[in-house]
């Protein structure tokens, strides 16, 4: 008895490649920013070398976020075509939120206007320090259209075909 | 032919909330330079406590809504609305044993208060006014800014206060400025019913600046004794003594004393209560009595290498807590060795503020 060859389907190769790019933006953190993130505690592999990725790894994440969140999305949402666009704009937007959110004086603001109840759940603890301690720059803007054009065509051709 | 397929399979549409929910997360988590477990203290840790040389700051109303109000003498009562977050920026040295010493300190642009003033009798300074930096206000620590500027705001008045080299202009609504030599020469027009009222509310506004920040520096410098308090609680230390004849029902020499309401370790959330018995400081001809608590301690250390993250009492989003104030400050007056206080010269604290230091 013979079974069909196994082939991944295109939704499995997104959601890898997405998986692939978030571990290299862990890596990042991880080797060249300190550690300093809430999914490394104490987890830093930091030498005080010089950064692997040099001065990219200030924006490689950036790129590597909303590129691997507009693929799981896609594959996510697969088989609607029509939804990429909008996927790809949707994700630049939060992604330009979150960065204009820590440019003064929105930073302030949006820190005070959290509930205290952000502080009761661990992962959401550092939601203010996010806006109060991150800074604002227009290079990580940039990346985060590079990351989000980029998206498209790259979902487009591993999301084309039959689903499985 | 390869093709988009088209047939829709709606329940996939549910895993839209955890990819957006986790793409957000992933987001938020990349901001905090904590240790990223619970925010505490990390116990048993035996290298000393790496300070950076500079800090960001952050000063807000307490989460219960009372405002920081001060009562002066018995002319009026002044309670300051900070607007979401009050920031700035400080300069530190540290030594080898991790005492600070403040350097400098910024005040950022759009920094804002609002002032309520409350006269004991009819005043034409009562009401509401803001004040917002709209220049980065620079100092030197415990000397009058170098550089900066702030707006002092009514419905009908705009003042715009330039903190110049040589002195302090003021400009009302676009018109000619007029130029003072400095901050204190601004600030003793406050209760000079002479004076026009747009000077005075600017002088107001300048006061309730350099107070706040006086405040948060007052606070922040205790910060780095209290793990000795936590050791050693209750520390006592003397004041200045009165060379000469004290003001009436003064002590000779009062004392401080800094009392831990916590126990086993300095952690989160401990509270401390900071009192004050008469104590007098010759430097600044200043009587201070009653009671500072300090409430909700915070502390988060960045495993990662050992460097203090942030620091404070209370937090930066409706947290309880801060510095709660029960607080008398008097102004002495020295003559042949007699020392008096004005009833003008008396300033009646309450209410308070969350503060909290940051790691830029």
């Amino acid at each position: 008895m013979r079974f069909p060859a196994k082939q991944s389907a295109p939704e499995v190769k997104a959601l890898l490649l997405a998986v692939l790019l978030l571990v290299v933006g862990t890596v990042i953190y991880a080797f060249d920013r300190g550690g300093a993130v809430y999914f490394l505690p104490g987890q830093t592999l930091w030498t005080g070398a010089p950064a692997v990725f040099g001065a990219l790894g200030y924006h490689l994440p950036s790129f590597l976020h909303p590129l691997a969140f507009i693929l799981i999305t896609a594959a996510v949402l697969r088989p609607w075509p029509g939804a990429l666009p909008a996927i790809c704009v949707t994700w630049f937007v939060v992604e330009c939120l979150f960065e204009l959110g820590q440019m003064g004086p929105f930073d302030v603001r949006i820190a005070a206007a959290l509930s205290p109840w952000f502080d009761s759940v661990p992962i959401l603890r550092t939601t203010a320090d996010f806006f109060t301690h991150g800074t604002f720059d227009p290079l990580d803007v940039l990346s985060v259209t590079i990351g989000t054009l980029l998206a498209y065509p790259i979902a487009l051709g591993l999301l084309r075909g039959e689903s499985r | 032919m390869t093709m988009l397929q088209t047939r829709v399979q709606p329940w996939r549409a549910l895993w839209l909330f955890p990819v957006v929910v986790l793409g957000v997360l992933s987001i938020v988590a990349t901001g905090g330079g904590g240790d990223g477990d619970d925010g505490a203290i990390v116990p048993g840790d035996d290298l000393p406590l790496n300070i950076l040389p500079n800090y960001n700051f952050f000063v807000t109303n307490l989460s219960s809504g009372e405002l920081l109000t001060a009562s002066v003498g018995e002319l009026f009562t002044v309670s300051v609305d900070i607007d979401s977050l009050f920031p700035g920026n400080l300069d530190l040295n540290t030594d080898a044993n991790n005492n600070v010493t403040f350097v400098s300190y910024r005040l950022r642009r759009t920094a804002r208060v609002d002032l309520t003033v409350t006269g004991n009798q009819p005043s034409p300074l009562d009401g509401t006014f803001a004040v917002i930096v709209t220049e980065e206000i620079d100092a030197m620590f415990d000397q009058e800014p170098g550089s900066g500027a702030f707006e002092v705001i009514t419905p009908t008045e705009t003042v715009v206060v330039t903190i110049l080299s040589n002195g302090i202009e003021l400009v009302l609504n676009g018109g000619a400025p007029v130029v003072f030599n400095t901050l204190e020469e601004l600030s003793d027009l406050i209760d000079d019913d002479t004076q026009e009222t747009w000077l005075r509310r600017a002088a107001l506004g300048a006061g309730a600046l350099e107070f706040l920040v006086s405040q948060f520096f007052d606070v922040a410098d205790v910060l780095d004794e209290l793990e000795f308090v936590t050791l050693n609680s209750p520390v006592a230390e003397p004041c200045d003594m009165f060379q000469g004849t004290p003001p009436v029902g003064v002590l000779g020499q009062g004392e401080i004393t800094v009392t831990w309401l916590g126990s086993g370790e300095l952690s989160d959330g401990d509270d401390f209560d900071w009192s004050f018995n008469q104590c007098w400081s010759e430097d600044d001809d200043e009587l201070l009595d009653g009671t500072i608590t300090l409430q909700n301690y915070t502390e988060t250390v960045d495993t990662n290498n050992n460097t203090l993250f942030e620091i404070g009492f209370g937090g930066l989003s409706g947290q309880p807590g801060g510095v709660l104030y029960d607080f008398t400050v008097s102004d002495t007056e020295e003559n042949q060795g007699v020392y008096t206080i004005s009833p003008d010269d008396v300033v009646v604290v309450s209410g308070g503020f969350a503060l909290i230091i940051q790691q830029p």
